[in-house]
């Protein structure tokens, strides 16, 4: 009977893949979740990829905006990602939610910033005694 | 027998100095022995029980008399006494009426004093309550205020904001945490 094989070791291996540019990890890794019958892990191994990716030096950040990025914006963003994450690489998942308002969000392995105009309601909100 | 003593001296009557004044010495001693016999008499049969009788009431009137003095004595008595018990009686009235009165006085005061701590309990409630309210309705104005202004902002922004304006501000916003 094979060993089951830990969440951070499919991570880090789909991580080695991808920096080696491996188009099929993604695949094979789906196909490997839904053979072991692990397929609800797999928000979870994603994260653990991302987390290693960010060990090796490329960020996946996840972006949201209440109105679509124009190119120049969309540049500074991942130079504030690189600066703040010490990353080489910054890979972006740019998503669009009106229901911000206004302002940015950005969602990495390690941090967290909101500066969406919901965001700080919600803080106001929080506020409340 | 004075018959008899009547007729002698009628027979022996003659003038003497008795006589020469007017004094019958036959008669004076007929008298004389009747006044003899009448007080024998009444010495013997008169005198005795009248003396009794006499000594008697005396004794009778001694004995009231006596009778009477004890009685007064005992009246003065009784008086005396009835008067110190009377007296006595006031006082202890006057004791009670005293007593009754401080008493009377003790429980007013305490009761003052209760009325007067229920007072300030009720106003100190009162306050307490009056400043809980305070501070609950600036809770409410806080949090009102806070939902008031979150919905304006949503309201306002979300009309005002266009892709240029959000774009403008989201490079201000890096900027600045950098």
């Amino acid at each position: 009977m094979s060993k089951k094989l830990s969440r951070r070791t499919i991570a880090q291996y789909c991580a080695n893949q991808i920096i080696a540019k491996d188009d099929l990890i993604i695949k094979k890794l789906a196909a490997f979740l839904v053979d072991s019958n692990r397929t609800r892990e797999a928000i979870l191994i994603v994260r653990d990829i991302e987390s290693a990716l960010a060990s090796s030096g490329t960020v996946v950040a996840r972006v949201v905006v209440a109105h679509e990025l124009q190119a120049s914006v969309e540049a500074e963003i991942k130079k504030f990602i690189a600066h703040s994450t010490d990353a080489t690489k910054v890979a972006m998942q740019v998503t669009t939610d009106a229901s911000l308002l206004g302002g940015i969000s950005i969602d990495t392995p390690d941090h967290r910033f909101d500066d969406t105009v919901q965001g700080k309601l919600k803080t106001l909100r929080a506020n409340k005694v | 027998m004075l018959g008899s003593l009547y007729s002698f001296a009628q027979a022996s009557s003659g003038d003497s100095v008795f006589t020469s004044i007017g004094i019958d010495w036959k008669i004076l001693i007929f008298q004389g022995v009747a006044f003899l016999v009448l007080v024998f008499v009444i010495a013997k049969w008169v005198m005795p029980p009248l003396v009794k009788a006499v000594d008697d009431r005396q004794k009778k009137i001694e004995e009231a008399t006596e009778a009477a003095t004890q009685a007064e004595k005992n009246a003065k008595k009784a008086e005396e006494s009835t008067q110190s018990k009377l007296d006595e009686a006031r006082q202890q009235a006057a004791d009670i009426v005293a007593t009754a009165k401080q008493e009377a006085n003790a429980q007013l005061e305490a009761s003052e004093q209760r009325a007067e701590q229920k007072a300030e309990a009720i106003v100190t409630n009162a306050r307490e309550q009056i400043e809980k309210d305070v501070i609950a309705a600036k809770k409410a104005l806080h949090n009102e205020t806070i939902e008031l202004v979150a919905l304006a902002t949503e309201k306002v922004v979300g009309k005002t904001v266009d892709k240029s304006l959000d774009n403008k501000t989201i490079s201000e916003a890096l900027k600045e945490v950098r």
